[in-house]
């Protein structure tokens, strides 16, 4: 790239300026703030823009405003230049404001400027040159520190220097290097530190959450045990309050029934003391008798009673001595009768009191005996007629065995063949018709099978016939044979033969009878023998009996031997009566003496009572005597009911005293006090209207019984207990409660630290991990960008060192960490490092470095110009011109500018480049010299101008 | 004759406020604030003549609730006597073992609802309202599934504490969902309910979501408080919302992108902030969304930014969320040959086949990176 023209509308302290550059070296000359920098500024403004600030840059402090125009009027700039191709462009930029309006031309062709824009901005040097603005800056654009080729700074430093420039272009295009950018992260890093390392942000962040976790944990804990324990209160408290009604209540009734019972042992009292005062009057009535002997009351009323007793007595022995004289008269007379009787009955001699009741057995087992003789007689006529039967039969010699066999031959000797034959008489007969009938109809075949079927029919019919004969003719045999055994003449057989059935019935009918009359022939016989037993018997008993044995007569027959037992039964039932007469007349006798004997002896009990009485009464007299009692000699009841009356005195007079002490014992118990009980009354119905009874309630109800006040009381104490002890637990409960409840922690002040830390922590993490991944990103991205470089950058500095040195050096080694630099020389086989090469050769490979690195960022771009601005301002004349000798040469392929405020400075350039180059005089009016060739320059002109004050 | 009720729900005593950046003191405010947004609905609720306060869950959050929790609610409950409280447990404040409705000795005004199914509680002659609880966190019933015998005559109200479908906001959780249809299908004039923190009044359904009486979140923007519900002798029910929060949030965008120094930062973010017209700024908790392209070398720290911001506008807080990116012409520096370009070029394509959240890890590398290869001080975000 040629840069040809420079057109400045307004730019920094420069206005209305235009100028033409020379293709090789063109010298800016001007004094100090004569705007030489400014036009080198605006050379590269025309290329790349001017930053006018924003997206985070300040706007006042961007190039934007620092170049705003000193004067009024436009703001403003246009640069031409030529391309290796030939092409020419023409871009002029308008900066009046921050939106700057630009335009690319091609000089002769079309415009170029959305062509050269990237994003926003229109860039053609980032298009045509290859590098961006940064590494233009870095490469092309020189300052007067950037060669420092006399800096005070050793050849080491010098060195070093370069290589971090080359790091710095190759890793940001900044001035900052990777490793820095490393080093920044490491001390972000840092800053933030590591969960270990307590004494970082993150260190502290973490411990801390560690310790709230605990402290929350612990919080969480006391938490939840309050919780339960407030539960639990809260479950007392209603316990208590149920406890505490139920003592209430339960108190209430105790109290309700001690105040009834009280009241009730006050009305008893007072009862008590009405009724001893009774008592004590009754006392005082009976206080004569107080002495009485109450002791012989028992033996003055049991000799009283004793003494009426004995009077009565004397009075009855009296009234029955009176009628047992009367008595005595009937009784003597009617022994006398007795005594007659039974001298008539005389003596039968002893029977024994059994002899009735066996004589009555015998007399049964006789009317038995005499039915069963009865029963035995009538079967002899029925066995007669039956042999009568048989024998108008005829057949009477005929027996029954005989019969048995005779009567099937005879049935069978009935049944002949007679009804097979004519059977088959009849069919042989319809066989021969149908046969006819057929063989005349014709039909032949039908006519031999129905001979053929009455053949077989009538052969069979005449087989049967044939049969049956046969079978007829041998029992006929065998009936003759058996007839004629029996003595019978068959013929004579043959006409009785149907009276054989008959036979036979009689027969069997005869057998029966005969077998019945051998039966009772048997019993007849055995009754004999029990009859015979039982007269027996029954002159034994009349034996017994003492009674005169009747005549025997014959007792062949049982009817003889009945009679007989009957009559000797008869004679000794008389005996019997007779006995039993007597002793009827015997007893009676006995009760009549007795009775008799009686009457004789009320005589002596008339004196017996008569000394009783007497008795008594001397014994009572005495006792009545020693009381005090008068006694009347008529009545001594009298005198027994005085006494009576006295004890009853002495009783009431004893029971009153008694009684007055069971009141005092009582009214003792009650309290022995009316006052104290009214007092207790009153305290009672104060309670219970405490306890929120009704003292009129309590009062009209019943008393209660003592061991339901009892159970009162025990249950009101229970349930005082019961919540007593209920008060107790919820108010320990509570107090231990209000300890901790001052103490516990507030978990929502935890919690919020808790959180604090955690997005601390969190955030430092993802810090750490961020600023870990940018390093290693970056570490990654230096070693692939060094790699690339390093190469590239040592063959471009080795082709244009060895071309420029006259092949001095023919190779350069870049290092890929750091871009040290080494030369191999000819006159050295091996290696030098920059730092021990000349300063000459060292300010000119670090410029061939730029060139290099600007081809190399660059990549197929055009060739860079130089734009140098005051890079020889402290060097010496020597050296100088050496450097300009050496700019001169590599102008022949990148165009120069050289900005300089000295003028021997542009006599040095005119002279060593042999007047090839141009110098821009920035002066008022600017001058344009042209030196040497002036045609190299084309067409140019020099209309500049200064802003006034500014030279 | 007219009866009103106070419902409100979703106050969640006891409730933390790190996710907001708040903790210790400031934490402690927020949490005073929670207890005098009830007061101070009470104190309105006897101001409108209210017959009584209807609490539709989440009146605090069991986890962290302690003793004094319980004892507050009690004192102020009881200071309400003879308006009585209604209050349906929802899912931060279910009905479990140990909750402090179960161990608080309550006064006789409270009646807690401790049935999954609705409850009829005879409010005045006429109104009914049914209740339910959660009785565990996760309670996923409907809570107008068994339909209630609310054919007797009056008006019923539903109070309980749910997830209406057809309005879930994104994200929010669902505990008891329903319909909002199926309110007055069920035969309520109303459903009185919590869970959304926002304020949902819709008469025509009958749905009454009351929000939280104070922000819980930087998303609970604009007037909050109890809602009085108006039950006219015809049964017409009508709701009235009043704005009786305390504390404000605003959440602010600033972009972030011509500042050339953290300092420019803070006085574009002072100035967003300050636009917020708070009246109460000891009250008021703004956030940040930093947005915008910044230059690497401008070390950005949010909470410098926050501590500065809050000093010069005396806040309650403030937090910052960085949403900014590295400013970088990434077209340039991905052909760009160098360091940084390769690291841009590499940092970018890991990110592509990232997942999410490697992806974020590589951005911050990318921002980190950045700043350390243009020469800053690398800003932690």
């Amino acid at each position: 790239m040629i840069l040809e023209r420079l057109e400045i509308t307004g730019f920094g302290c420069l206005h209305d300026v235009t100028t033409d550059l020379h293709p090789r070296v063109t010298v800016i000359a001007g004094r100090n703030e004569s705007g030489k920098t400014t036009l080198l500024r605006a050379v590269r403004g025309a290329l790349y823009g001017i930053d006018a600030g924003g997206q985070g840059r300040a706007v006042d402090r961007s190039d934007w405003a620092r170049y705003e125009p000193w004067t009024r009027g436009g703001y403003g700039l246009a640069l031409t230049y030529k391309l290796d191709d030939g092409r020419r462009i023409r871009v002029a930029r308008r900066l009046d404001t921050r939106e700057q309006s630009v335009q690319v031309l091609e000089l002769g062709g079309s415009e170029l400027t959305d062509e050269l824009r990237s994003g926003r901005a229109v860039t053609p040097g980032r298009f045509h040159l290859g590098i961006d603005e940064a590494v233009f800056c870095a490469t092309a654009w020189l300052g007067d520190d950037g060669l420092r080729i006399d800096a005070p700074e050793s050849a080491r430093q010098r060195a070093g220097q370069l290589q971090e420039a080359i790091e710095r272009l190759a890793d940001t295009r900044r001035g900052v290097t990777a490793a820095q950018a490393l080093v920044r992260i490491r001390e972000a890093m840092d800053r933030v530190g590591s969960e270990r390392r307590t004494t970082s942000p993150l260190g502290v962040a973490t411990a801390r959450l560690r310790a709230l976790d605990r402290v929350i944990a612990d919080a969480r804990t006391r938490l939840a045990a309050v919780a339960v324990d407030q539960e639990r209160l809260t479950a007392l408290d209603a316990a208590l309050a149920t406890e505490t009604a139920q003592w209430v209540t339960a108190e209430r009734a105790r109290i309700a029934a001690r105040l009834a019972e009280v009241a009730d042992r006050r009305v008893r009292f007072a009862e008590i003391v009405r009724e001893a005062k009774l008592q004590m009057a009754e006392i005082e009535a009976t206080a004569s008798y107080a002495r009485f002997p109450l002791d012989v009351e028992t033996e003055v009323t049991t000799l009283g009673g004793e003494l009426a007793q004995a009077r009565s007595n004397a009075a009855g022995a009296e009234v029955r001595w009176q009628a047992a004289t009367d008595r005595l008269r009937p009784i003597r007379a009617r022994r006398e009768e007795i005594a007659t009787g039974v001298a008539a009955i005389g003596t039968a001699g002893a029977i024994g009191t059994d002899v009735g009741e066996r004589a009555q057995r015998l007399r049964g087992e006789l009317i038995a005996a005499a039915g069963a003789v009865r029963r035995t007689g009538g079967d002899d006529a029925r066995e007669a007629a039956l042999r009568r039967e048989i024998a108008a039969t005829g057949l009477r010699s005929l027996p029954a065995t005989v019969i048995d066999e005779l009567l099937p031959n005879l049935e069978a000797a009935g049944r002949g063949g007679r009804r097979f034959a004519l059977g088959a008489v009849f069919l042989a007969g319809l066989a021969v018709a149908l046969t006819a009938g057929l063989a005349h109809a014709h039909l032949a075949l039908a006519a031999v099978m129905t001979s053929a079927l009455g053949a077989l029919a009538v052969g069979a019919c005449g087989w049967r016939a044939w049969a049956r004969s046969s079978s007829a003719s041998r029992a006929r045999a065998a009936a003759t044979a058996l007839a004629l055994e029996a003595g019978i003449d068959p013929a004579e057989l043959r006409r009785l033969q149907a009276r054989l059935p008959v036979l036979r019935t009689l027969h069997e009918a005869l057998d029966d009878a005969e077998l019945r009359t051998s039966r009772r022939r048997a019993d007849a016989e055995a009754l004999q023998v029990a009859l015979t037993s039982l007269l027996e018997r029954c002159r034994a008993l009349a034996a017994e009996a003492g009674t005169t044995e009747p005549p025997r007569g014959t007792d062949a027959t049982p009817e003889a031997v009945i009679a007989s037992a009957q009559l000797t039964l008869d004679r000794v039932d008389s005996m019997v009566l007779r006995a039993k007469r007597r002793d009827e007349l015997i007893a009676e006798d006995a009760l009549l003496a007795a009775e008799e004997s009686a009457c004789s002896q009320s005589s002596d009990e008339v004196d017996r009572s008569a000394r009783a009485v007497a008795n008594l009464e001397v014994r009572l007299r005495t006792i009545l005597k020693a009381a005090g009692i008068a006694t009347q000699d008529g009545d001594p009841g009298l005198a027994v009911a005085a006494f009576r009356h006295g004890c009853d005195a002495r009783r009431r007079h004893d029971g009153a005293r008694r009684r007055v002490d069971d009141l005092q014992r009582s009214a003792q118990a009650l309290g022995g006090d009316g006052a104290l009980l009214e007092s207790i009354e009153t305290g009672l119905a104060d309670q219970l209207l405490q306890c929120g009874g009704d003292p009129g309630e309590a009062l009209a109800t019943a008393p209660t019984d003592p061991a339901t006040i009892q159970a009162l009381d025990l249950e009101a104490e229970r349930a005082r207990r019961a919540a007593t002890s209920a008060g107790d637990q919820a108010r320990e409960l509570r107090a231990r409660l209000g300890g901790v409840l001052d103490t516990l922690p507030a978990i929502a002040d935890l919690e919020d630290e808790r959180d604090a830390c955690e997005t601390a922590r969190h955030r430092g993490l993802r810090q750490l991990k961020a600023l870990r991944r940018a390093a290693e990103l970056i570490e990654a991205a230096s070693r692939i960008t060094h790699r690339e470089l390093a190469p590239r950058l040592a063959e471009s500095l080795g082709n244009r060192l060895c071309l420029l040195t006259g092949a001095r050096y023919i190779e350069v080694n870049v290092d890929t960490d750091h871009f040290a630099l080494g030369l191999l020389g000819r006159e050295r086989p091996d290696m030098v490092p920059l730092d021990a090469v000349s300063h000459g050769t060292r300010d000119q490979v670090a410029l061939l470095l730029r060139l290099a690195l600007c081809e190399v960022l660059g990549g197929g771009g055009e060739r860079t110009p130089l734009l140098l601005d005051e890079p020889l301002l402290t060097s010496d004349p020597l050296r100088r011109d050496l450097f300009i000798e050496f700019l001169h040469d590599l102008s022949a392929t990148h165009q120069i500018l050289l900005s300089t405020a000295d003028p021997t400075m542009i006599e040095a350039v005119s002279r060593v480049t042999a007047g090839d180059c141009s110098v821009v005089r920035l002066e008022d009016p600017p001058v344009l010299d042209v030196i040497g060739d002036a045609h190299s320059l084309g067409r140019h002109s020099a209309r500049m101008r200064l802003v006034a004050g500014q030279g | 004759m007219t009866i009103r009720l106070l419902h409100l729900a979703d106050l969640h005593l006891d409730r933390v406020f790190a996710a907001m950046g708040c903790q210790g003191e400031l934490a402690r405010r927020r949490r005073q604030g929670l207890r005098e947004a009830l007061t101070n609905a009470g104190r309105l609720a006897m101001e409108q003549g209210c017959s009584a306060v209807t609490i539709g869950g989440d009146l605090y959050e069991h986890e962290r609730a302690g003793v004094d929790t319980g004892r507050f609610l009690a004192d102020t409950f009881a200071s309400w006597q003879p308006m009585r409280v209604l209050i349906a447990p929802g899912n931060h404040d279910a009905l479990l073992p140990g909750s402090l409705y179960r161990r608080v000795e309550w006064p006789s005004n409270v009646t807690i609802f401790a049935s999954n199914e609705l409850e009829p509680v005879e409010l005045t002659d006429g109104v009914t309202v049914w209740g339910l609880a959660h009785r565990e966190p996760a309670w996923q019933g409907d809570p107008l599934a068994g339909t209630p015998a609310t054919s007797a005559s009056g008006v019923h109200l539903a109070l309980f504490h749910g997830a209406e479908l057809g309005s879930r906001p994104e994200g929010k959780s669902i505990h008891g969902p329903f319909h909002a249809e199926r309110i007055h299908a069920a035969g309520f004039a109303a459903a009185l309910c919590g869970h959304y923190h926002r304020r949902r009044l819709d008469s025509a359904s009958g749905l009454l979501y009351p929000g939280t009486p104070e922000p819980l979140g930087f998303d609970d923007e604009g007037g909050r408080g109890p809602v009085v519900i108006e039950v006219s002798g015809r049964g017409d029910v009508r709701f009235i919302a009043h704005d009786t929060n305390r504390w404000s949030v605003y959440t602010v965008e600033c972009d972030a992108s011509e500042c050339g120094s953290v300092e420019a930062v803070i006085d574009e973010v002072t100035m967003h902030c300050a636009s917020t017209g708070s009246d109460d700024p000891e009250r008021t908790m703004i956030r940040v969304d930093l947005s915008g392209a910044i230059d690497s070398s401008v070390s950005l720290d949010a909470f410098t930014v926050e501590l500065v911001v809050r000093e010069r506008l005396n806040l309650a807080a403030i937090k910052v969320r960085d949403l900014t990116s590295p400013y970088i012409d990434l077209e340039s520096a991905l052909v760009e040959e160098s360091t940084r370009g390769a690291f841009v070029r590499a940092a970018t394509a890991a990110a592509e086949s990232a997942d999410p959240d490697e992806a974020l890890v590589l951005e911050d590398a990318l921002r980190y990176g950045l700043m350390a290869l243009s020469g800053a001080e690398v800003g932690l975000r």
